[in-house]
């Protein structure tokens, strides 16, 4: 039947092997994209009329903010379904998001803070968005340490699961700061509805890197996933067949 | 290239300190993010390994 390719995302050795062989290709990829994206947005496009060359950071500070946002959605899916259908991959994907969500944050806020200093005349400012956006920091962070807080590892799931799922509330708010309240930070310049507001000739190079950072999210939640596959069920015989069969 | 020469390109107009260490801090920490589950999935290979040899000897010896 069409569905049964579903019973396999529950299989832990069809995930590692399908993972594995993804990696083979979608590593490399993601990583020649990112120095591609980067040196055409550093070297190969114009200067911004009002910014100057402080823009150029524009190139990695919207794609890991976008990646952050939308990694707090991977985690927060995937608690849900650790949560309905004890799936226990998506308990690992859930955990594994974490931290790399984590990161990604963190460097959208230290991007900004960079970017804010030659115009804003400011690192730092307390407004909705990079407040909203300290407060992802924290849920993420919060994920990773409830995890880690409690010994019986059944309910630190479902605590995890539970907390990024009421999380989730804060994604909206952050997309929408800018709208909503009056901030510093610039609206969005990329929009689905209406016209974007920014220049083919930086827009390209931009969807470039927000593709290639995607693609490098996807192979570190893979990674992270094969990693604790294999450290929660080295027991089994799939892992003890996979390690021994490698020689 | 946009900029006449590489000190312009390094300097930005003033930009260079700023421009710069955002992608520096972006390319350390995601090379920090590829290379740590890498390393550890190296490690935990081997000792998973090391580990199931042992086993198997003892299993030997014992029948």
């Amino acid at each position: 039947m069409a569905w049964t390719w579903f019973h396999r995302l529950g299989s832990s050795p069809w995930i590692y092997r399908f993972s594995g062989q993804l990696l083979r290709y979608l590593l490399p990829l993601a990583i020649v994209l990112v120095v591609a994206g980067s040196v055409w947005g550093l070297a190969f496009t114009p200067p911004d009329f009002r910014q100057g060359n402080s823009y150029r950071i524009i190139y990695i500070h919207v794609p890991v903010s976008v990646v952050s946002l939308a990694g707090y959605y991977v985690m927060a899916i995937a608690g849900a379904i650790s949560l309905i259908w004890r799936l226990k991959v998506a308990d690992m994907a859930m955990r594994v998001a974490a931290p790399i969500g984590a990161a990604m944050t963190f460097l959208a806020l230290l991007t900004g803070a960079v970017w804010g200093k030659p115009t804003w005349g400011t690192y730092w400012v307390w407004d909705a968005r990079i407040t909203s956006m300290v407060v992802l920091l924290f849920l993420y962070l919060g994920v990773f340490a409830l995890y880690e807080a409690y010994d019986n590892k059944a309910l630190a799931s479902k605590a995890c699961a539970i907390l990024s799922l009421v999380g989730t509330v804060n994604i909206p708010i952050i997309y929408k700061s800018v709208d909503w309240w009056y901030s510093l930070h610039q609206p969005a310049s990329i929009k689905f509805t209406g016209g974007s507001t920014i220049d083919p000739s930086m827009f390209y190079p931009l969807l470039l890197m927000i593709v290639a950072v995607y693609c490098l999210y996807t192979c570190l939640l893979l990674m992270g996933l094969r990693l604790t596959l294999l450290e929660t069920e080295a027991k089994t015989a799939w892992v003890k067949k996979e390690i021994l069969g490698e020689s | 290239m946009y900029f006449d020469s590489w000190s312009d390109l390094w300097s930005m107009a003033g930009h260079g300190p700023f421009v710069w260490f955002s992608y520096g801090a972006f390319f350390v920490v995601i090379g920090l993010l590829v290379i740590a589950p890498l390393w550890r999935l190296g490690s935990l290979k081997r000792r998973l390994k090391q580990r199931y040899l042992a086993l198997e000897k003892t299993q030997s010896l014992q029948e």
